[in-house]
């Protein structure tokens, strides 16, 4: 009897969490979408990278190369060549740069099944002035913080649907200087961001590091100036009156709208929010998002940008930092 | 549990009858319609049973009296005061109690009943959470969980002459969940006042209805009329809520967020029932309603105190009005003794400050006698629906909001075909076996992408529209008579949906595509005294969406382009991104379960009684899961150096032993 009490206790007590195998769900089907990525931009030749999805529990610690695929590639609809395999790279290239405007299109067949993308360069973007306002010292994390706010101007082109992506950073990283902390949360093109990917706008920190995406939706063929922000932390052993130089660099980028969708799709599907929505994602509870592709018949993306960039010295804007 | 019903998700009960969704079903609590009425946990049942008399259930053969719903009807009555004398029980158990007391204000003329139910979920816990909780605050955590539900049902009743009576109904239901945890400096003896960090994250789910209910009811010869005015209120809201103070002592530190979304829906009304039988074997019903809906689709309230500034954002809907006008009409009659016709029509007209419906629901019922044991059943209906609770998760929340239907899509509506073969076997015995089609259109989702409680978004912009389908068979085969009852009871389903903006067009199975059902119950009486009842159920498992491949994305191959940092690069760790292949690709595991009971009844002198049931619910313990999460940080192992991950069922409910005694008196 006792045993048979320790024994349910044990039953009774058992786990809620088990690992649990799904290879009944294995399929060819799935195994076999041979992914293509390639980033085109004027500025680079055409490079393709082909790899080969895996089951979730597989081993998987490096990329799967696909290696022995024939890519061709077309320009305009016109056929160019098909791309060459570097070993070293596991890459497929061509030396051909795209131009703006152009469509690109690859076309390749894996495993029987065809498999194609096309995407059209964007022309680059122009940063028609870049302005800088410095508040501080004023308490934000502590009594020495100063927020710099930035005015980038740009002209949206009228004519077509445009895809944007700025960064903004410090170009050379020194000891004595840092960059601050990012925000775009007060900038409408932003804000119209965090709508689209579940994201509360008041109080939505991206913080992020590598730039954001944003669309002309609203600001359609007019001159807009995006307004972001950065925290600088100075403690009071920072000299930052010593300062003879801030520099910040502005990426202005122009993607492309399947560059765009493929970037909104992987900001949605973040689980790191800590909102009910992105907790249940992360427990498997909602529906996970599919992520953007534009490669038929397989999975992946072939985007294009250009970009233009703009810097601009804190200092010699504002002045240097009191004492 | 009837065939071609299921439960929904462990823990989560609803009800999913014959493909639909568990909003499609109208619950009518003696004449008062109700919104979600299920307790969490799915060891509840949805009503205070001491308070119910009978329960009228359709899955097919809608009757034209009921509209408003698409999958099913539940009308509940309540059981009738006692005008004679005062009787009541008390019923204690584990982890509810429940009371039960009627009896008359004027001898056989006005009576009143009262219920009570609540759980004490929250109060048995405590200990078991305080226990934890010492444990883990040395590693400076606190859990914080709570759930508990209240019920209240009253009924007044009054009898003015032999043909008319009236009665007044109260009802009032709240449920209240409560989870999150708080972290805190492990060098702290008391975490709010030493300096030190604190982390209090939780999350609220309440939701409930109310409502009062009048009735009036007038009998004379062949001849009776019901009329009832209603007044009800669901509401719910959910609150999501943290405050960090990076130092206890430094109030300069500390951070809060809150975001509330409330959902709610009042409706005033008034029902008019006739009906006039001819004969033994006809009749003729007639009658109309009138409700005024006041929706509150989505009312997010969020607020940020970041280094003493304040900052509040709202998402606030607005009351939407709603007039549901239905007029309807049935008779019943005889088609030369070989047939029983039930014919109705059921006309709703609804009207809003952005739309205006109308819908014609046919409503056939034919009854074909083969035999004196066998006969033939043949339904059809048109159902329609003008609200909807939209869930974007796979364990359907109870907090999941209703919304009306936004002005740019038709309600819902539905056809119903049914066909069914039924036969008495021998006394004891009788089988039924049913076939049923159903088609649905405009079923309300949420845009691919889009989270219900996006803040930023107005509701009606969040939702898509698309059909359904689902057919299936049930058979039933039950004991009805003798020491020994029970059914045995089967299930096959498809249930697919198909919306234009949801996985690229193409169709997909529903959530609730459970394939095989099975149900097997027996109930065996001893004596008087004793009784055993057993069930088991076995269900095929819900669909589910699940990337089981991943690919690599472009962020790790492309270092200089465009990125948001989500890459699929983490140190030496390779992951991407998952492939959604389409949507509900895959199953969770079947779904099974066994409740045992068994009842001790011990009648007093006096003529009073106490029952004492056991029970034990999921009693082998299969821990069923309700979703399966894609382990790519918590859990992966080295073994030869090379990177595992994993798949995680995650289950709710073990083994529950329940013992409660009732008195009754």
């Amino acid at each position: 009897m006792k045993h048979l009490f320790t024994i349910f206790l044990i039953v009774l007590l058992a786990s809620c969490s088990h690992e649990t195998d799904l290879y009944e769900f294995r399929n060819q089907h799935d195994a076999n979408m041979l992914t293509l990525n390639s980033i085109l931009t004027p500025d680079s030749a055409i490079c393709v990278v082909a790899t080969s999805p895996y089951f979730f529990t597989d081993i998987h610690n490096g990329y799967q190369y696909v290696d022995n695929l024939k890519i061709d590639l077309f320009i305009n609809n016109d056929f160019k060549e098909s791309l060459t395999f570097d070993s070293d790279n596991h890459t497929y290239h061509s030396n051909i740069h795209p131009s703006a405007g152009d469509e690109i299109s690859l076309r390749t067949t894996y495993k029987g099944q065809p498999v194609s993308a096309s995407d059209i360069i964007p022309v680059a973007p122009t940063i028609a002035d870049v302005q800088v306002k410095r508040d501080g010292p004023i308490y934000v994390y502590y009594d020495n913080d100063y927020v710099i706010s930035y005015f980038i101007t740009i002209h949206d082109n009228p004519d077509e649907e445009n895809y944007y992506f700025l960064k903004y950073y410090q170009p050379n990283s020194t000891t004595e200087t840092w960059m601050g902390t990012r925000d775009y949360s007060h900038e409408y093109v932003f804000q119209q961001l965090a709508k689209t990917i579940n994201a509360h706008v008041p109080g939505w920190t991206p913080y992020s590091e590598s730039g954001l995406p944003f669309s002309d939706a609203g600001i359609n063929g007019k001159a807009h100036t995006i307004v972001v922000k950065e925290t600088i932390q100075c403690s009071f052993f920072t000299a930052a009156d010593q300062w003879t130089t801030l520099p910040r660099t502005f990426q202005l980028f122009a993607i492309s709208k399947p560059y765009y969708n493929y970037l909104v799709s992987l900001l949605c599907d973040d689980k790191s929010n800590d909102n009910i929505h992105s907790g249940m994602l992360d427990l498997g509870l909602a529906d996970p998002l599919k992520i953007y592709s534009n490669i038929e018949g397989g999975l992946g993306i072939l985007c294009s940008y250009t970009s233009s960039q703009h810097t601009v010295d804190v200092i010699k804007a504002c002045g240097k930092f009191p004492k | 549990m009837q065939p071609g019903i299921s439960q929904g998700i462990e823990g989560f009960s609803g009800l999913y009858v014959h493909g639909g969704e568990d909003d499609q079903n109208l619950m009518i609590y003696d004449g008062m319609p109700l919104y979600q009425v299920s307790h969490l946990g799915g060891l509840f049942s949805s009503f205070n049973v001491d308070a119910v008399r009978d329960v009228d259930f359709y899955k097919t053969s809608f009757p034209a009296k009921y509209g408003g719903r698409i999958s099913s009807i539940t009308d509940i009555s309540m059981r009738e005061p006692n005008k004679q004398k005062f009787t009541g029980s008390l019923s204690l158990g584990l982890i509810s109690g429940k009371a039960y007391l009627t009896g008359p204000i004027k001898t056989n003329q006005t009576a009143f009943s009262l219920a009570l139910r609540r759980t004490w979920i929250d109060a048995i816990s405590a200990p078991t959470l305080a226990i934890m909780n010492a444990i883990d605050k040395k590693n400076g955590k606190k859990t914080i969980a709570g759930y508990a539900f209240t019920d209240v049902n009253f009924k007044l009743s009054h009898i003015f002459t032999d043909h008319i009576n009236a009665s007044l109904i109260a009802y009032y239901s709240k449920d209240k969940l409560k989870f999150g945890e708080k972290l805190f400096s492990k060098s702290n003896d008391k975490e709010t006042h030493d300096s030190g960090y604190n982390d209090d994250k939780h999350n609220i789910f309440n939701w409930g209805n109310q409502g009062l209910c009048a009735t009036l009811k007038f009998r004379q010869n062949n001849f009776s009329t019901k009329a009832t005015a209603f007044l009800t209120e669901y509401s719910s809201y959910n609150i999501q809520k943290r405050v960090y103070s990076g130092d206890n002592n430094d109030p300069s530190t500390l951070d809060s967020k809150s975001d509330r979304t409330d959902n709610s829906i009042t409706d005033v009304g008034m029902q008019i029932d006739n009906t006039l039988h001819i004969g033994a074997l006809c009749a003729i019903s007639f009658g109309m309603n009138y409700t005024h809906h006041s929706f509150l689709p989505e009312r997010t309230k969020s607020y940020y105190v970041t280094k003493g500034v304040l900052t509040d954002y709202n998402n606030d809907s607005g009351y939407i009005s709603g007039n549901q006008m239905d007029v309807w009409a049935s008779a019943e009659f005889p088609i030369k003794n070989l047939i029983l016709a039930n014919l109705g029509v059921r006309y709703v007209n609804y009207w809003s400050c952005a739309n205006h419906h109308q819908e014609l629901e046919p409503r056939v019922s034919l009854r074909l006698g083969i035999n004196d044991n066998y006969c033939l059943k043949l339904g059809y209906a048109r159902m329609s629906q003008f609200a909807q609770q939209i869930s974007n998760n796979h364990i359907s929340l109870p907090t999941d909001l209703w919304q009306p239907a936004p002005a740019h899509i038709r309600p819902l509506y539905c056809h119903h075909f049914s066909s069914g073969l039924y036969e008495q076997i021998h006394k004891d015995y009788s089988i039924a076996a049913e076939l049923w089609y159903k088609r649905f259109f405009n079923l309300l989702e949420y845009r691919e992408g889009i989270s219900g409680l996006n803040p930023n978004m107005n509701w009606q912009e969040k939702i898509t529209s698309g059909k359904g389908w689902a057919y299936g068979l049930d058979f039933n085969i039950s004991k009805i008579t003798g020491r020994l009852t029970g059914s045995i009871s089967y299930a096959l389903m498809w249930n697919w949906r198909k919306f234009s903006l949801l996985n690229e067009g193409r169709k997909f199975p529903a959530k609730f595509d459970n394939r095989h059902k099975i149900n097997v119950f027996a109930n065996y009486n001893f004596n008087e005294r004793w009784s055993a009842n057993c069930s088991w159920t076995y269900t095929t498992g819900n669909r589910f969406t699940l990337s089981l491949y991943n690919y690599d994305t472009s962020s790790g191959l492309f270092p200089d382009a465009p990125s948001c940092g989500f890459g699929d690069v983490s140190g030496d760790v390779i992951t991407g991104v998952g492939y959604v292949s389409s949507r509900n690709n895959t199953r969770l595991p079947a779904y099974h379960r066994m409740d045992i009971g068994v009842t001790y009844t011990k009648k007093y002198k006096n003529g009073k009684s106490g029952v004492w049931n056991f029970g034990i619910y999921n009693a082998y313990c299969h821990m069923n899961a309700i979703s399966i999460q894609k382990d790519e940080y918590n859990n992966k192992r080295v073994d030869n150096g090379k990177w595992h991950r994993v798949f995680k069922t995650y289950s709710l409910i073990p083994a529950i032993p329940s013992v409660s005694y009732t008195y009754n008196f």
